[in-house]
């Protein structure tokens, strides 16, 4: 028997002797492991808390047309926010929000 | 299987400190933006200097370092999702198996089958054979990437072959045996 045939036999071995909700538990540790972060609205209420402004989100509209920004946007909101950016100056006191995307992205990357 | 590998990181510490020390692990944690693309591990470019230094060039801001070094694996060590097909019909039988139970849906992603089949594999002891890989190789065929090149077979058709593929091995854990030759390549 080949190591792949063994393995194959190892893990319907495994599956069946194991119950459903042991395996089930195991498969959403991983699942937090990966996606156990804070959901996007949390990463949002913390991003409003950190710049300590209401509109935040104002600055959303002039960049969701272009990819670049949706790509910043989406990588500031995915990553924790490291303290150092808490004390960012907010976006309305930049000249320009692809300024304050740049920066945020290469800050919070 | 041997070959050689491109290790791509920072420059932090100097050439020594990267020789003595890299690769460096990549984790898999989602919330920090971190998803390896074979799960959590040491990688490489397959024999790719030119890729290693565009990466180092783009996400390394031209700060890195590339570490060289000569891959070897036994028999039965690498998983090999590039040129086996015997691995690869291996890989999707595993797959299937945990598809007909129903724990995974058929989205899931490559990444995440290999985190749950090592993690089954250390959790239980008796299960040595579950998934005792020591590395695993994988293309990825996005064409979004760098100097990609597409050759036709023939002219009249659109079928094609990349002669530039992007190979990449991802080793579980730094092995000395499985690094052979290291050096920096700047």
């Amino acid at each position: 028997m080949s190591h792949l045939e063994k393995s194959l036999e190892a893990l319907r071995g495994y599956l069946d002797a194991t119950p459903r909700a042991e395996v089930a538990a195991l498969i959403a540790k991983i699942d937090q492991q990966a996606f156990g972060g804070p959901t996007v609205n949390q990463y949002l209420t913390q991003l409003n808390d950190a710049l300590r402004m209401d509109s935040w989100l104002d600055c959303w509209p002039a960049v969701a047309g272009r990819p670049e920004g949706n790509w910043g946007f989406q990588k500031l909101i995915k990553v924790k926010i490291p303290s150092d950016i808490v004390a960012y100056p907010s976006p309305s006191r930049l000249e320009n929000e692809e300024d304050f995307l740049e920066t945020s992205v290469c800050e919070a990357a | 299987m041997q070959t050689v590998g491109h290790h791509t990181c920072k420059r932090d510490g100097g050439p020594e400190f990267v020789l003595a020390n890299a690769p460096f692990i990549a984790e898999y944690k989602e919330a920090e933006g971190k998803l390896p693309f074979l799960g959590e591990g040491y990688y490489f470019w397959d024999d790719n200097l030119d890729l290693a230094h565009h990466w180092g060039r783009v996400h390394y801001r031209n700060k890195y370092l590339i570490l060289e070094a000569d891959l070897q694996f036994d028999e039965g060590e690498l998983l090999d999702l590039v040129g086996s097909r015997r691995d690869m019909r291996y890989f999707q039988e595993l797959r299937n198996e945990l598809l007909a139970r129903g724990f995974i849906q058929g989205d899931w992603e490559i990444s995440k089958m290999v985190e749950l089949l090592r993690k089954l594999q250390q959790g239980s002891p008796s299960q040595g054979h579950l998934f005792p890989f020591l590395a695993i190789r994988a293309v990825d065929h996005s064409m979004a990437g760098h100097n990609q090149i597409p050759a036709k077979f023939v002219s009249e058709r659109d079928n094609f072959v990349l002669v530039n593929p992007r190979i990449i091995v991802c080793m579980f854990e730094k092995k000395e045996r499985n690094l052979c030759l290291k050096r920096i390549v700047e």
